[in-house]
């Protein structure tokens, strides 16, 4: 009777984390599904920052290439030169702002992965339990 | 960590010296192919863009860099999205399954329970004289 007392106990325990896992999956989930529109605006940023980029380099090498003709030309080198830079800048943070996507993403993965292995242990101890 | 980053600096680096190179031979070439060549003026605007040629190409190499750099992580993020969001679908599949087991387990004891109910009356009332149990009649006794 005692140890079947106990065995109850143990149930109730093994109900009360699964609901709490169960709980701790559904934010996680939603966290996971909030990250969606964070890589949709990054890659809008990235396409961005490459459309200036790229426009820099061409700005800069036609400069150049015209300011051996005409002086002036100089001035937009000198312009592409800046765009350049900036598009470059905005490449970095880019790439900062996915990297740090990236780390958020994992972890959260990996907490779902183990809510999924605890879930699937508390299952396979209850059918143990069971008579 | 990602991949790319530990390849990513000898890729810059090659950069930055591919562009440098091939801004400073251009700008050269432009300018010595001009026929002003011999004027003063030529020459001084010639060693202006050579100069700004040498200056600007790194940061620009370096601008291309970055760009590669965000490109490839954004692809290595969408992919890691993709997985992660496979590993909550399967998550949420498991947690449904479990509380559907669950839930027909209950419901199976609730059927049970009936059965069981002539049992329990049993132990309560206890056994009647003359070894009959007859539940729901009384005490029994």
């Amino acid at each position: 009777m005692a140890n079947d007392d106990l065995k109850s106990f143990s149930d109730v325990k093994l109900d009360l984390e699964f609901e709490r896992l169960d709980g701790q999956r559904e934010v996680l989930q939603e966290a996971i599904d909030n990250l969606g529109p964070e890589i949709a605006r990054l890659e809008i940023s990235v396409k961005q920052n490459a459309v200036i980029t790229g426009g820099g380099v061409l700005l800069t090498i036609f400069g150049l290439a015209a300011a051996a003709i005409t002086p002036v030309a100089i001035v937009g080198a000198l312009s592409g030169f800046g765009l350049g830079y900036f598009g470059g800048k905005g490449c970095a943070e880019d790439a900062a702002g996915i990297a740090d996507l990236q780390r958020r993403l994992n972890r959260d993965r990996e907490r779902m992965q183990g809510i999924a292995d605890r879930m699937l242990a508390i299952d396979s101890e209850r059918r143990g339990r069971a008579p | 960590m990602t991949p790319q980053s530990a390849s990513g600096a000898p890729l810059r680096i090659t950069m930055v010296i591919l562009l440098t190179g091939a801004a400073a031979v251009l700008a050269l070439a432009v300018w010595l192919g001009q026929p002003a060549l011999a004027s003063e003026r030529s020459i001084y605007m010639g060693a202006v863009v050579v100069a700004v040629a040498l200056v600007g190409a790194p940061i620009l190499a370096f601008s291309l860099g970055q760009l590669a750099r965000a490109v490839e992580s954004l692809g290595a993020l969408r992919g890691d999205y993709e997985v992660a969001k496979a590993v909550s679908k399967e998550t949420a599949a498991i947690a449904q399954r479990i509380q559907s087991d669950e839930a027909a387990v209950t419901q199976g004891e609730m059927a049970v329970f009936p059965l069981t109910a002539p049992t329990i009356l049993e132990a309560w009332h206890g056994e009647p004289e003359g070894g009959v149990t007859v539940v729901g009649h009384g005490h029994g006794k």
